[in-house]
């Protein structure tokens, strides 16, 4: 046990004798390792065969000494699955680093690690960090299900891009409690249709488009129905074009519809069409689906049936 | 006459020469209702991964499992007859490891999700019969992931495009097992991989950074596990 932990430090700290030097260590992360990279990462690996204590003080000495930014943004993920309050201050002292690739690397290590004091330090870095901090401090959330720091962020956002890239994720963790209560404010941020959509919020998209808000919110929210996978959004898209008189409402909910590949229902309309100007629009959306439902509509339609 | 496994065989570009491709490929264009039936084939495959409150049923589940150890058997005897190039080798572990996924996924997921069993039959608690399966389960999804990667480069873009959403549909899949196995730890590895993942989907130029590390974050993630299994057979969390 004691030649592997020798061999496994002396691997792991030899770096600068024979590891190359990035010309751009920021990217560390964007190239593969070298060779000699590649023994460093080979015992970073077989830490994980150590204990907590045995292995804590290894990956110090990694991230404090010559070893190429790319084996200490590893070993950083290496120390996210150690369950250590010394860990867990290490990784938050790195997520201030100025080093974009390291603090990157520990921003992402704090959401895997999944520590809720740490996860909240995130918010002092999400607060004084540039859109790509901001950015990789939402992901980190993501990945911790941190919801409700996400919805902070989404609610206290000083710019649209901010409100706009804090609800994608929202939509993203299927928020669907969070995005309704962003709904539910008043002068509700952009972003949210397509969120509802990303996250299968059907009644709040339907809301939307049966309510009497902005028309082209309400245009927007038909057609992203068809995002949601079901056969109850399926329904709803037919429903909605069956009822309305509004041209490009049906307009939007036959795209909803195409979006959904939904060609049944498309066929079933084109069947029940009146006119023959409405039976044309439903045909060309039949045939953009190239199923056999426009085969059996095309055969109908030459056969006069 | 051409059978479900042939036809699945052919949509993943595996397990048959070029003889049978033809035939197959030759009836596909003349027979509509064979196309048909080999998308119901693979949208039901599909489906199995998609969709864990669905169980597979009993008999695809051993469909699959004989038309691995058939195709297997296939092969030993191929391989004793003639050489088989590097490339076709790893296509078809890349198609036999997905699949097996997939059974194995389906799996974990009926061990995950499934009632409680009597109590009174116990003599392993249910908590840690279902943590060690749900381990087990992701051991091999790590190490099969692993294996699908090695394999990408060889893959046509197609087949690379079709694996990688595999994997990411897998993965998926697997993080939230373990969020219901009551592993968040796990779940979180699991969910920082798919942007990884994704980005290997979208990534028109060199790709071999993001390869890179998810294969060491991929082995770094088994040697935990070993090690957990190894060092504390008796707890259900696999924390360092």
């Amino acid at each position: 046990m004691k030649f592997a932990i020798t061999m496994l430090v002396a691997l792991l700290m030899v770096g600068p004798t024979f590891a190359q030097t990035p010309k751009k260590p920021q990217q560390a992360a964007e190239r593969a390792p070298t060779n000699d990279e590649e023994l460093a990462l080979a015992a970073l690996e077989g830490l994980m065969a150590q204990s907590p204590e045995r292995a804590l003080p290894i990956i110090k000495k990694v991230l404090a000494g010559p070893q190429s930014t790319l084996v200490k943004q590893r070993a950083l993920f290496v120390l996210s699955q150690i369950d250590s309050p010394e860990a867990r201050e290490i990784l938050l002292q790195t997520s201030r680093s100025s080093d974009p690739a390291m603090r990157s690397e520990a921003i992402r290590s704090i959401g895997i690690g999944g520590d809720p004091k740490a996860l909240d330090a995130l918010k002092a870095v999400y607060n004084t960090g540039g859109p790509d901090v901001k950015e990789e401090v939402l992901k980190a959330w993501l990945i911790a299900e941190d919801k409700e720091s996400v919805y902070q962020a989404a609610l206290n956002a000083k710019t649209e891009e901010e409100a706009t890239q804090a609800i994608r994720i929202l939509g993203a963790m299927g928020a669907t409690e969070e995005l309704r209560k962003l709904g539910d404010r008043p002068n509700a941020p952009t972003g949210l249709v397509e969120a509802y959509a990303i996250s299968g919020d059907l009644a709040s998209l339907r809301k939307i488009a049966e309510g009497s808000g902005d028309r082209n919110v309400r245009i927007d929210a038909v057609r992203k129905i068809g995002i949601i996978d079901s056969d109850a959004a399926k329904a709803a898209l037919r429903e909605i074009y069956s009822r309305s008189t509004d041209t490009e409402i049906r307009d939007a909910a036959l795209q909803g519809m195409l979006i959904a590949d939904d060609e049944q229902g498309v066929l079933a309309l084109y069947r029940a069409a009146k006119t023959p100007e409405e039976k044309r629009a439903l045909l060309r959306t039949l045939t953009m689906m190239d199923g056999d439902a426009a085969l059996q509509a095309i055969d109908a339609a030459l056969e006069k049936k | 006459m051409i059978t479900d496994d042939e036809l699945i065989l052919y949509y993943y570009r595996d397990g048959l020469d070029a003889t049978e491709r033809a035939r197959i490929g030759a009836a596909l264009s003349e027979q509509p209702a064979l196309a048909q039936r080999m998308q119901a084939l693979v949208a039901r495959l599909d489906a199995a991964a998609a969709m864990p409150e669905v169980p597979v049923p009993e008999a695809v589940q051993q469909r699959w499992q004989a038309a691995l150890e058939q195709a297997a058997h296939q092969e030993g005897g191929r391989e004793a007859r003639a050489p088989r190039s590097s490339r076709f080798t790893d296509l078809r572990w890349m198609a036999a490891a997905a699949a097996v996924a997939v059974v194995a996924l389906t799996l974990v997921i009926q061990v995950v999700t499934k009632s409680p069993p009597d109590q009174t039959a116990e003599v392993v608690s249910p908590a840690a019969t279902d943590s060690a399966a749900y381990e087990r389960g992701l051991k091999f999804h790590l190490a099969s992931t692993e294996q699908q990667l090695a394999g990408l480069d060889s893959a046509s873009p197609e087949e690379r495009a079709r694996l990688i959403e595999t994997i990411v549909a897998q993965n998926r899949i697997y993080a939230l097992a373990a969020e219901r196995a009551g592993e968040p730890q796990l779940a979180r590895v699991l969910r920082a991989f798919a942007p990884v993942l994704e980005s290997l989907a979208h990534d028109d130029g060199d790709s071999s950074a993001s390869l890179a590390q998810l294969n060491f974050e991929l082995r770094v993630m088994q040697g935990r596990l070993g090690s957990g299994a190894d060092a504390a057979p008796d707890t259900s969390s696999t924390t360092l």
